[in-house]
């Protein structure tokens, strides 16, 4: 069965696409800069599905010496490291640029960027040497080139993210290995609420308006991101779950025109 | 007359635009990590233009309080600071993914993208306080999406300028401040002639023939740079020497099919 590590899974999208892959069978590496989260994520599993097809190994994506960690320890733990997914990321602050705190900046782009390059990196590495295996990126807002007041920071990297795997996409070609991007379109997660709580007011009421017609649960997107994924045999592959079509469909979505998700969630 | 600060400037591109605004009547703040260099330019460019009109500061842009002292010697010099133009970069030689020696990695991020988002930052802030001004970033190859094997980082860090360009645009939108890019096309340079001596006899000739056609010198990109910023154009302005047009038109021209840059530098 195949060997999956997923960065940033402790939570959100990454935890999910970890439940699926478990679901379908798959070992498992959860991986996140949240040590305590992680490990209650990894026994959960554990007592669900047995400690031998799960392992944790925390990770800040930001140092590639624990990235490379993240590989031995998946390679130790399973054998072959099938799938790997650089799914780590934060947001900035959805304000101006010049309203933003400094340090935000590099936070943002050694996790968004740096991070994907090294985690790029480890994994091609490990898998050229291995003769196998895939890597996915995920996009996010920017990937698309769509630009946001107040997003200028986290769009960047997640723009230059996507030219970086469809370039590594064209240098690997006729190689045994695979490199594409998952793009999990608008999905209901904590670091969506952090986002849309730290807006201006003018900003949230834009934001809702929007997300409440655009917004799935986790728990939609992730088994179709996975079984994407694990049919997938394409390089340079862009797995897109929130696609033209499904946004005109969602426009003429009566449920979706008319809710309010953000309200149970005092926003 | 205006007052610009270039960073990146004892050398390369950004000295040649120091150059051309100098001619055009700016004062001009160059900068560069290296002291030493910073005062050998600051002396060469006062002996031929006006010295009154010439200042210096050494600056990491990595670091955010050497460049908010960068905008602050300018600004003492000068009274204002009235263009910024984010140049200094990193280039990295094309090298696979795979073989790229790690540590390259993180100064090139840093650089390309966390010193320009700063930057942009300073600029920004600081010309929001004076009620306008025009900042420039740097375009490279990657910015137009163009991949080339073996440039996959650096590549990406251009891709993410030009998209953070266009989003702070937008975020400048309803301010006196505006921001532009600038691509210089391909310029010869030391790296790109390494590159060519470091190919394989095949590689080099098909780069030979590219570059011979497609390339240009310092000295014929920076005037028509210069010009173009000192036309004050709109917010979101894009400042391109090479245009597909202009290249289409040079694969018809005998004068750039015959024309050869490289055999003076021994390539």
């Amino acid at each position: 069965m195949k060997t999956v590590v997923i960065t940033g899974s402790s939570k959100g999208i990454g935890l999910g696409l970890a439940s699926e892959f478990l679901k379908k069978g798959c070992n498992v590496v959860f991986s996140s800069f949240a040590k305590k989260e992680m490990e209650q994520e990894y026994r959960k599993a554990c007592s669900i599905c047995g400690k031998d097809r799960v392992a944790a190994q925390a990770c800040d994506v930001s140092s590639v010496q624990q990235l490379r960690q993240l590989w031995e320890a998946a390679q130790h733990a399973f054998g072959t490291v099938d799938i790997w997914m650089n799914n780590a990321g934060i947001a900035n602050t959805t304000r101006p640029l010049w309203e933003i705190d400094t340090e935000e900046i590099p936070r943002v782009v050694r996790t968004n960027l740096t991070g994907l390059i090294y985690g790029t990196q480890v994994a091609l590495q490990g898998m050229i040497k291995q003769g196998s295996g895939q890597i996915y990126n995920s996009e996010g807002f920017g990937s698309d080139d769509m630009v946001l007041n107040g997003l200028s920071i986290y769009g960047a990297t997640k723009r230059a993210g996507r030219y970086f795997t469809e370039s590594v996409a064209a240098e690997i070609e006729g190689k045994p290995v695979q490199i594409g991007t998952i793009s999990p379109g608008i999905v209901l997660t904590d670091f969506l609420l952090d986002d849309v709580r730290k807006m201006s007011p003018e900003q949230r009421e834009q934001a809702k308006t929007v997300y409440n017609i655009m917004v799935d649960d986790v728990e939609t997107v992730t088994p179709w991101l996975v079984e994407e994924v694990l049919k997938n045999r394409e390089n340079g592959k862009r797995i897109v779950w929130l696609t033209q079509e499904r946004v005109a469909a969602y426009m003429q979505d009566e449920q979706r025109m008319t809710r309010d998700i953000f309200n149970k969630h005092g926003l | 007359m205006k007052s610009a600060v270039i960073t990146g400037s004892t050398k390369g591109i950004g000295l040649g635009l120091a150059r051309e605004l100098l001619k055009g009547g700016c004062s001009v703040t160059i900068s560069s990590r290296s002291a030493a260099a910073v005062q050998r330019e600051v002396e060469n460019l006062g002996r031929e233009f006006d010295a009154e009109k010439v200042a210096g500061c050494p600056c990491d842009v990595t670091d955010y309080s050497q460049v908010q002292t960068l905008w602050g010697t300018a600004r003492a010099a000068f009274g204002r600071v009235d263009i910024w133009i984010n140049n200094a970069g990193i280039s990295l030689s094309k090298i696979m993914l795979w073989d790229l020696p790690t540590d390259l990695i993180a100064p090139a991020v840093d650089t390309n993208m966390i010193g320009l988002m700063f930057g942009c930052q300073v600029a920004a802030r600081g010309m929001l306080d004076q009620g306008s001004g025009q900042i420039y970033n740097m375009e490279g190859h990657g910015s137009n999406d163009m991949i080339v094997p073996g440039l996959s980082t650096y590549g990406a860090t251009k891709r993410g300028v030009r998209y953070f360009t266009e989003a702070l645009a937008e975020e400048l939108k309803n301010t006196p401040v505006k921001i532009g890019a600038i691509g210089p096309g391909i310029v010869i340079t030391d790296l790109v002639l390494e590159d060519l001596r470091r190919m394989s006899p095949e590689n080099r000739e098909e780069s030979r023939v590219l570059i011979n056609i497609l390339a240009d010198t310092i000295d014929t990109v920076a005037p028509f740079l210069a010009e173009e910023v000192l036309k004050d154009p709109e917010n979101g302005a894009s400042i391109q020497w090479m245009t597909s047009e202009k290249a289409n038109a040079r694969f018809e021209d005998p004068a750039y099919l015959e024309r050869d840059l490289l055999s003076k530098h021994g390539v």
